[in-house]
């Protein structure tokens, strides 16, 4: 994801859909062997990095899943810390509203 | 009459001549792809055509003129863009310098005045085997095929190399030709000639993202991740495909051994050096 001062909204105002879905638009790409899937707004021709975590909390947004929804996938299937992945998770769902990746 | 047959990846090409002026440019332009008796995708002419020079390809007429210079400069237009469509989708063209390295094939990919062109010449005048100074085509068994079109710049003038350097040890020769513009102005082309070509294809080692800074330290090279190459090098692609089929396609096509670096440099001889001498590169 292309980090930078202009880039980056201020994340308190954005507004997290509650059932947020993957822009239709986005094409992923995956390196091999990487943890890193490249998504491609074909709508845009703008190029994403997203490390493997990240990548499937956007394939998670399907419009019927919730941020919690998703966390606890996260966490049954890593069997990593509830808490930590909530956050981060709604952590990383800011992030693609900012960037337009998903929508409600 | 002269005749050539010859192989840029996957197609072949057949040039005829009647006009000894016109062979005259066009046959050292010729001698530097790979001679084949395969059939012809292509077929260009020049013959008579009235009291003209008349440039076909397949009996479709591309240019006509009085000037050898200018038929010369409008086959040279018309071989690329016509190799360029047919070359898909076996092979995809990046525009990048090539040359061999280490038996692997060593890619400088970026846009026009980046200094790929400076690298490729630096790199040819070292020794290494020329594959492209501007067509880098990527087959889909990820290995780079020579598309070894003459080395040539906007000016007469190379701004990194002086023509007694570039002369000096027998690894290039140069051509020159003229030609009217359409206002009848003289324009010079100056083409050099690699002597030291790969005429088959080499697997795909390195990927070097370069930009010619004049303020930049001579030389400075670092690592890349394959994801952050792939970002960018679909800007590199000579063909116009959905955005998301050339990330795929590159993804898929680039071997998972290719190793990818970002390089500034000011100076091309410098650099190539660093490219030359990577610890993983020297065999």
């Amino acid at each position: 994801m292309p980090w930078g001062p202009s880039a980056l909204k201020n994340l308190s105002d954005i507004q997290v859909p509650e059932r947020p879905r993957k822009k239709p638009e986005l094409v992923g790409e995956e390196m091999e062997g990487m943890d890193e899937v490249i998504y491609v707004d074909t709508e845009t021709g703008s190029n994403y990095s997203l490390n493997i975590i990240a990548a499937t909390v956007l394939e998670l947004c399907d419009g019927t899943r919730t941020s919690a929804d998703i966390a606890a996938i996260i966490v049954s299937n890593l069997n990593a810390d509830s808490e930590r992945v909530h956050n981060d998770t709604q952590a990383i769902l800011e992030e693609f509203a900012a960037y337009g990746l998903i929508r409600a | 009459m002269w005749h050539r047959n010859f192989r840029v990846g996957n197609v072949g090409v057949t040039v005829d001549s009647t006009f000894t002026s016109c062979t005259a440019i066009l046959e050292p332009l010729c001698r530097l792809y790979t001679d084949s008796a395969d059939p012809s995708l292509l077929h260009f002419r020049v013959e008579p055509h009235d009291d003209r020079i008349r440039l076909s390809v397949d009996n479709e007429t591309l240019w006509q003129g009085t000037d050898a210079g200018e038929i010369a400069a409008g086959f040279e237009v018309h071989l690329y863009q016509r190799l360029l469509a047919a070359l898909l989708p076996d092979c995809l063209s990046l525009h990048a310098g090539c040359v061999e390295l280490g038996g692997q094939a060593c890619l400088f990919a970026a846009a026009s005045g980046a200094g790929k062109s400076s690298l490729t010449t630096a790199a040819v005048l070292d020794g290494a085997n020329y594959l492209s100074d501007e067509f880098a085509l990527l087959g889909s068994d990820g290995r780079i095929s020579p598309f070894p079109r003459p080395l040539q710049w906007g000016k007469l003038r190379h701004p990194a190399f002086r023509h007694t350097q570039m002369l000096a040890g027998g690894r290039l020769s140069k051509a020159l030709f003229r030609f009217p513009d359409r206002y009848g102005r003289t324009v010079t082309t100056l083409l050099w000639l690699p002597t030291m070509i790969r005429h088959a294809p080499l697997p795909l080692g390195i990927v070097v993202l370069p930009q010619y800074m004049r303020r930049a330290p001579t030389s400075e090279m670092a690592p890349i991740r394959r994801g952050e190459a792939l970002m960018e090098l679909p800007r590199h692609l000579h063909h116009r495909l959905p955005p998301e089929i050339m990330l795929q396609e590159l993804n898929r096509r680039i071997p998972a051994t290719t190793r990818f670096y970002r390089l500034q440099f000011s100076d091309a001889r410098i650099a190539w050096r660093t490219i030359r001498d990577l610890p993983e590169t020297t065999t």
